[in-house]
């Protein structure tokens, strides 16, 4: 009996501590798109002083939430953001305007990619 | 490297624990559904195992979840027929009263010669000497011969004896089991009696003692490879 509750409880646990992560992970990505379509706009107007704060929001936003993702998300989505991210910092550094689209437009798609994933979906569950 | 050897402990550790939790069954009287989940539990543990891009929890988080569901599927079992019969199934009579039933073996999809060889390897390769044989859930046949193929027993042969006892291990690989000495009506200068009657000078040079069944103390001294 004692085995049953103790595995019950863990289920439980389980069941709403995914539920709450799921919330997580779509809230933090929403917060990231928007930095991101804020930096994306700017380079868009090769605005770089602006550019270069939304892209240090968006470090720090990603870092944040980064020791969490690594424990409970695949490494290979964030090691692409991670190199995304490093690479959107040195091609501003030059100012690399059409590079610089190029790596925002993936990044966007990968932080997209893990909130989609993340989701309770059918075609997530199936 | 040292991440791979680390999480393999972390995930033999779990593997034990969530095996022990599961119950204590050998793989032959596992139920069908208990036997698919040790195999995915084995397979769930591989994984994280060896590709560090996944991470541990995506191990731990399924596997959990697997004993959780085995042990609460397990309890209903026992507390409803109706869903031990869903889970389990019921047990089949093959044989009964020496008549093969036909509709069962098919319906169970067995056909003779699967069956003569269940019956030989249970010691009746006669069809005549079985009055009944059960297809447990499990897939074990189980046979009631008929009664003049009954092994004799002592009270067909009106042989009083006295209950036997369980064995009692005393010493195992050099340590006294002390909880076990004192259960028997025996103490530690007995035992000292004993290891001298047999040229051991101290317990760590025993390899195994016992009493056995019928009270008889037996013990063999460890080999010096």
């Amino acid at each position: 009996m004692k085995v049953v509750i103790i595995t019950t409880i863990i289920l439980i646990l389980f069941f709403t501590g995914a539920l709450f992560f799921s919330q997580y992970v779509t809230i933090n990505n929403e917060k990231l798109l928007t930095t991101i379509d804020k930096l994306d706009k700017a380079i868009l107007v090769e605005d770089w002083e602006t550019a270069k704060g939304h892209l240090d929001n968006i470090k720090e936003d990603w870092n944040k939430v980064n020791t969490i993702y690594e424990v409970l998300l695949e490494h290979y989505d964030i090691d692409s953001v991670n190199v995304s991210l490093n690479k959107i910092e040195k091609y501003m550094e030059v100012e690399e305007r059409n590079l610089i689209i190029g790596e925002v437009t993936q990044l966007r798609f990968i932080i997209d990619l893990i909130k989609k994933r993340e989701t309770f979906t059918l075609s997530n569950l199936l | 490297m040292l991440i791979i050897f680390v999480r393999a402990f972390i995930l033999y550790f779990l593997v034990v624990v969530v095996m022990r939790m599961m119950g204590k069954r050998q793989i032959g009287q596992m139920q069908p559904f208990e036997l698919v989940i040790t195999i995915l539990i084995a397979e769930l543990a591989a994984t994280p195992m060896e590709n560090t891009a996944i991470p541990l929890i995506n191990g731990i988080i399924p596997i959990l979840t697997l004993l959780g569901v085995q042990v609460i599927v397990s309890y209903l079992s026992i507390k409803s027929e109706s869903v031990s019969n869903i889970i389990c199934g019921k047990p089949s009579i093959i044989i009964n009263k020496g008549e093969i039933v036909q509709s069962e073996l098919r319906r169970l999809r067995i056909n003779m010669n699967d069956l003569l060889e269940q019956l030989r390897l249970k010691e009746y390769p006669n069809l005549s000497d079985v009055e009944f044989a059960i297809m447990e859930t499990n897939g074990n046949l189980s046979i009631i011969p008929k009664t003049s193929k009954n092994k004799v027993v002592l009270e067909d042969l009106k042989i009083d004896k006295q209950q036997e006892q369980l064995p009692v291990t005393i010493i195992l690989d050099g340590k006294l089991l002390t909880k076990n000495l004192d259960s028997t009506d025996h103490n530690m200068d007995w035992l000292n009696q004993q290891l001298r009657k047999n040229n051991i000078s101290k317990i760590e040079d025993v390899f195994f003692a016992f009493f056995s069944s019928t009270k008889e103390f037996h013990i063999q001294k460890r080999q010096i490879s």
